[in-house]
């Protein structure tokens, strides 16, 4: 079993997620049924600036984008992945958060 | 003189780069603030709008093909963004702006993960690109599909 990485870019106005690369060759082979077209990246907008650390800290959004980005509900993520991440590339890749898949 | 050189060579290819996404029909804006995007551009009649950070380079002449080396900060490299983030490298030869390598950050940091494109010195990596006529290569990597890749207003 392995990990599905979750990038973000967290802007003034919301935060952008995509699949680590390495992630998304696997949704690829083993998650997505195939010519099922991934978006491939998610962005959500907060109209008022927020505290970006505890939103992503939730539990339930992490699966919510997970879900979106792989095109898999959660129990199809936890078949092809023990755990789930988010990761922050300005921040040298720091966790930010992880779900037990 | 020589120390602000590539202020120079930097500044022009922005302009260059602007020159080829007008003819394309892209808006273009230069931020009033250097915040690590040079352009903005967007497409007017379909709202769809781009951050282009343009990256320049003088050509290095070789035996039957010339070289140019473009430094990339992996932060940036591997943050997604929206809008997101076109990269446009562009060599300067002989006079003039002689090729424009177009990508997306997507797609280079897809490249740079699975594909090591690039050598990592720190927290970035250096592409060392060798052009001939037909070709672009970074080491055995081919990148020519990126050569003139610009984005169509729409798409």
């Amino acid at each position: 079993m392995t990990t599905i990485s979750i990038l973000v870019g967290i802007q003034s106005d919301g935060c952008t997620f995509e699949l680590e690369p390495r992630s998304r060759e696997i949704v690829d082979h083993k998650g997505t049924p195939p010519d099922t077209p991934l978006p491939a990246s998610l962005f959500i907008r907060y109209e008022v600036q927020q505290d970006f650390g505890a939103i992503l800290g939730r539990d339930e959004l992490l699966w919510t984008v997970a879900e979106v980005l792989t095109g898999l509900p959660r129990e199809g993520i936890r078949q092809i992945a023990s755990k789930v991440q988010l990761l922050d590339p300005a921040r040298d890749l720091a966790q930010i958060k992880t779900a037990a898949g | 003189m020589n120390d602000v050189a590539h202020l120079f060579t930097g500044k022009a290819g922005e302009h260059a780069v602007a020159s080829q996404f007008l003819i394309r029909n892209w808006a273009v804006a230069f931020p009033a603030l250097d915040l690590g995007v040079d352009l903005l551009i967007t497409d007017r009649t379909h709202g769809q709008a781009r951050r282009v950070q343009v990256k320049t380079a003088n050509a290095q002449e070789q035996k039957s093909a010339y070289v140019a080396h473009f430094n990339l900060p992996l932060a940036q490299l591997a943050t997604p963004l929206t809008p997101e983030l076109l990269y446009v490298f562009a060599v300067f030869r002989h006079g003039h702006w002689s090729d424009f390598l177009v990508a997306e950050r997507q797609d280079l940091n897809r490249e740079h993960v699975l594909h090591r494109l690039g050598s990592a010195d720190g927290d970035t990596i250096v592409l060392r690109l060798v052009f001939d006529d037909s070709t672009v290569l970074c080491r055995e990597q081919d990148l020519s599909r990126y050569r003139n890749n610009w984005p169509t207003p729409g798409l």
